[in-house]
């Protein structure tokens, strides 16, 4: 048995199958208007599509009751048929609205569903793609490996640079102290990286320069160290900063790895931060669609 | 300020190592965050947890909000340093040393190696560290749609608090901003006119479908659709049926515009394709063929007067023998004499002014409802060819027309005078004119004779030339004198389609043919000899070009194109006003 089924190969496609069927007879329902009057949400087609829409919307928004009742349902199944039958809500609330798009409360209900049908469409491709990525990415890692692996390369690092120059030591030390991994939203959401590091140099009238400058990638830092191997004068410190370079390339990759793994964990999430609330408030805005037109029947 | 800061630790042996650093800074900060001065990578240290300051002589060291810190002991928030005094955040201890030349102050770090697992907490590595939450932001959102979804409502009750001597027309316009929320589609343009944009004058009751009695408000003249007496009684049921047909099944308001008058003949049909004569579309077959409206004269005498009483009679295309009434088999009695095809014919008859032969046009005129045309008169018409002059040595002199009663008394008063004024034309009297019976023994007195020749005259113009030319006249053998002939009144169908709507303007645009031919593709008047021949085109004419479906080469008619839902009933002193509004509907697209 495929250890990894997609939600959207579950049961061959079942529920796909179902989504299918619906959005024909949606579309068989509104060809059957007749010309007596145009399409539109109050001839009786229009009340039969609007109530599939809205005992879809009720039935879809449940997956978030279901999902935390563990194991009492096969949350596989329903995520197959929320997925499938999200998208098939799209045809059938379209073809209800007749596309009369204005500036009211029944457009405000219909595009807040759009908003969340395509903020799932962004989950579903998240949800399809980074899983593998992720697993490549951390290389049979967890993510709290890697940072212990980090955690030992800090120290590694520091206690390597200790033995070198002053200057070079100092750099190490800020390189580590300011390494960013996550950070705020779009940090983690782009995986951008705002480390730095404090290089001191000679400037050419024999005075020192404290340098902040990017360590994106951690490449400043390995610059510098690479720069100093030639410049070692003592017996073993050129070795010394061989073995501190190995570290901070190691460091280089290990920061990347966790970069990426945070933001595959952003993505896998952040779309449902426009998911859930936009669900809600389309809850809220279908109640008051559904009460104006009751209201002035 | 400046800072010197030593970091203690210890090798593998247990030897002290000392790293130095210099900060010169005017606020140092201490905090998780890799933009701190002095960096602790620990889960109980926040971001920015504490800055040194200095102010004067003094060092201080203040903890962020919310945090603190621990020194000689006793949890702080904030502390004056002093040498000597240990200071402790999270895992790490620094003590304050005498500060060598050139510094503010001296730190000694006892570093303690970071914890397993504290680097991850240092970062922030999922975005649910980041502050947001997904319930606060669907509650905020949840309430924000009901509060804008709701303030329709929610406007209705604050207005009510508002002082009555505000205006109710300004009320409802204050309103409307927020009601036009809750439109599902536009009004009509006339309907949020008249209503005020008051969404009450219609919808009356919550949660109640418009009833009709809303519409009637304004639309008071419409009739029904069906007279119950015209029908009989196997469709009473219909009848009922039709009762409770709302406006509504029909006019659907906050639509399109075009979908306010239902115009699909299934409508239509649903009914008719089961009445007699059955309609099941618009073509040779499923339509009838259309029904006259034919008047008849009802000629009686009362006292010896002539009394006519014109009745309209709509000849139904299926008689009950199952016979078709042929519009050729049936015949007008408009009590005029009028060939259309002499007149039509150039050789025969020619315009007065023109010189040419005569055009549809010259006669008749379309009516601005551009169905109806204006009445023909003699006056307009005729009397620029056919003058009522009786004497050819007084031309100038006319019979009055359209009073027969005064043609005896207008010869009377021609022939006396002659008589008693002779000079101007002596002689000619006395002369004989071959073929009349007149003779100069007749008449032995003046007076009397030019009474006779007036009698003359008036039998003359009744039954051999002159009125009798045009029209038709009764002759009664036992009256005495000018009551022997009356002119029977003439009267011409205006409508023969009473019931159905047609464009004479638009069809009279042909691509293929202009002028008199247009009109005779449809009316055959160059081959009517006779004033009673009906000229109106039947249902094949009309299906030449249109169908009740759309289809190529053939322009598509609904119902609603040629006939009228509503009967019109004329408010008093409004006539006119339903037939333009009959036209109404078949103006629009």
């Amino acid at each position: 048995m495929n250890l990894h089924q997609s939600i959207l190969e579950y049961r061959k496609g079942r529920y796909g199958w179902w989504a299918l069927l619906l959005i024909l007879a949606a579309i068989v329902l509104f060809a059957s208007h007749s010309d007596f009057q145009p399409p539109n949400g109050g001839t009786w087609q229009g009340y039969v599509l609007g109530s599939i829409g809205l005992a879809l919307i009720v039935w879809l928004t449940a997956l978030g009751i279901v999902k935390r009742r563990y194991g009492k349902s096969n949350v596989q199944a329903w995520t197959s048929a929320h997925v499938y039958l999200g998208a098939s809500l799209l045809i059938v609330v379209s073809l209800h609205s007749a596309l009369q798009i204005g500036l009211n409360v029944h457009s405000l209900a219909y595009v807040l569903m759009c908003v969340v049908i395509f903020s799932g469409f962004i989950g579903l491709y998240f949800y399809r793609r980074y899983p593998h990525l992720m697993a490549r990415n951390r290389r049979n890692q967890s993510q709290r490996q890697l940072f212990s692996e980090l955690n030992d390369l800090n120290q590694k690092g520091r206690a390597l640079a200790k033995r070198c120059h002053p200057n070079l030591a100092s750099a190490v030390d800020t390189a580590i102290d300011r390494t960013a991994i996550g950070g705020g939203f779009l940090d983690q959401l782009l995986g951008r990286d705002g480390s730095t590091v404090v290089l001191i140099e000679e400037d050419i009238k024999g005075g020192i320069q404290r340098k902040p400058v990017s360590n994106r990638d951690q490449q400043a830092i390995i610059d510098y160290v690479a720069k100093c191997i030639p410049r070692a004068r003592k017996q073993g410190e050129a070795a010394n900063i061989q073995s501190l370079l190995e570290v901070v390339c190691r460091r280089q990759t290990v920061t990347r790895q966790l970069r990426q793994d945070i933001k595959f964990n952003a993505r896998l999430k952040v779309w449902l931060w426009v998911h859930v609330p936009f669900t809600i408030a389309l809850l809220a805005a279908l109640a008051i669609h559904i009460l104006s037109v009751f209201y002035y029947w | 300020m400046q800072l010197l800061l030593r970091q203690i630790t210890y090798d593998s042996s247990g030897l002290p190592e000392y790293a130095d650093s210099e900060l010169t800074r005017d606020n140092i900060v201490i905090g998780r965050s890799q933009k701190s001065d002095i960096q602790l990578l620990d889960k109980g240290v926040a971001a920015e947890h504490a800055r040194l300051t200095k102010s004067g002589d003094k060092l201080r060291l203040v903890a962020a909000k919310g945090q603190s810190f621990i020194i000689n002991s006793k949890i702080q928030k904030q502390a004056e340093l002093k040498p000597g005094d240990e200071i402790r955040i999270g895992a790490q201890t620094f003590i304050c040393t005498e500060a060598p030349t050139g510094f503010d102050l001296a730190l000694e770090w006892q570093f303690v190696e970071m914890p397993e697992g504290a680097l991850s907490d240092a970062y922030r590595t999922s975005v649910s560290q980041l502050g947001f939450s997904p319930r606060i932001a669907s509650w905020v959102l949840f309430v924000l749609v009901l509060l804008v979804g709701l303030l329709p409502l929610l406007s209705d009750i604050w207005q009510a608090d508002k002082p009555a001597v505000q205006a109710a027309n300004e009320l409802a316009n204050d309103n409307m901003a927020f009601h036009k929320l809750w439109l599902s589609g536009p009004l009509l343009s006339a309907h949020e006119l008249t209503t005020g944009n008051n969404c009450t004058a219609c919808h009356q009751t919550p949660f109640v479908q418009v009833k009709d009695n809303a519409c009637q408000q304004c639309h008071v003249a419409l009739g029904d659709h069906v007279m119950p007496a015209e029908h009989p009684a196997e469709i009473a049921e219909w009848v009922a049926a039709l009762d409770e047909f709302a406006c509504q099944n029909c006019h659907k308001e906050h639509n399109e515009p075009a979908s306010l008058v239902a115009r699909n003949e299934g409508l239509c049909l649903d009914c008719h394709q089961q009445m007699k004569p059955s309609v099941k579309g618009f073509s040779q077959d499923a339509h009838p063929e259309f029904a006259l409206s034919l008047l008849r004269p009802d000629v009686t005498r009362q006292n010896g007067l002539l009394a006519i009483d014109w009745q309209l009679e709509k000849l139904r295309p299926q008689a009950s023998d199952g016979h078709e009434s042929r519009i050729s088999a049936v015949k007008e009695t408009s009590h005029l004499k009028f060939p259309h095809d002499t007149h039509l014919d150039g050789e025969a008859v020619k315009h007065a002014r023109r010189g040419d032969a005569l055009q549809c046009a010259d006669c008749h005129t379309l009516s601005s409802d551009r169905e109806h045309f204006e009445p023909t008169s003699m006056e307009t018409s005729c009397a620029s060819c056919h003058d009522l002059g009786f004497d050819p040595r007084t031309p100038q002199k006319q019979l009055p027309h359209g009073a027969p009663e005064e043609v005896y008394d207008a010869l009377e008063a021609h022939f006396v005078k002659l008589a008693f004024s002779p000079d101007t034309l002596v002689g000619f009297e006395r002369r004989r004119i071959p073929g009349r019976t007149f003779t100069e023994e007749d008449c032995d007195q003046d007076y009397a004779c030019a009474k006779q020749q007036a009698l003359r005259e008036t039998g003359r113009q009744f039954s051999q030339r002159g009125c009798v030319t045009c029209h038709e006249v009764s002759e009664q053998e036992n009256a005495e004198g000018s009551e022997r002939w009356e002119v029977l009144p003439v009267k011409i169908n205006h409508d023969w389609y009473a019931d159905a709507r047609f464009d004479h303007q638009s069809h009279l645009a042909q691509w293929d043919q202009s002028g008199d031919a247009v009109c005779s593709s449809c009316h055959s008047a160059t081959t009517s000899a006779e004033s009673s021949d009906i000229l109106m085109p039947n249902i094949a004419q009309c299906v030449d070009c249109h169908d009740g479906r759309a289809q190529a080469g053939r322009v598509a008619l609904t119902c609603i194109s040629c006939h009228a839902y509503h009967r019109h009933s004329a408010i008093e002193g409004t006539e006119g006003i339903g037939a333009l509004m009959q036209g109404a509907i078949h103006d629009q697209p």
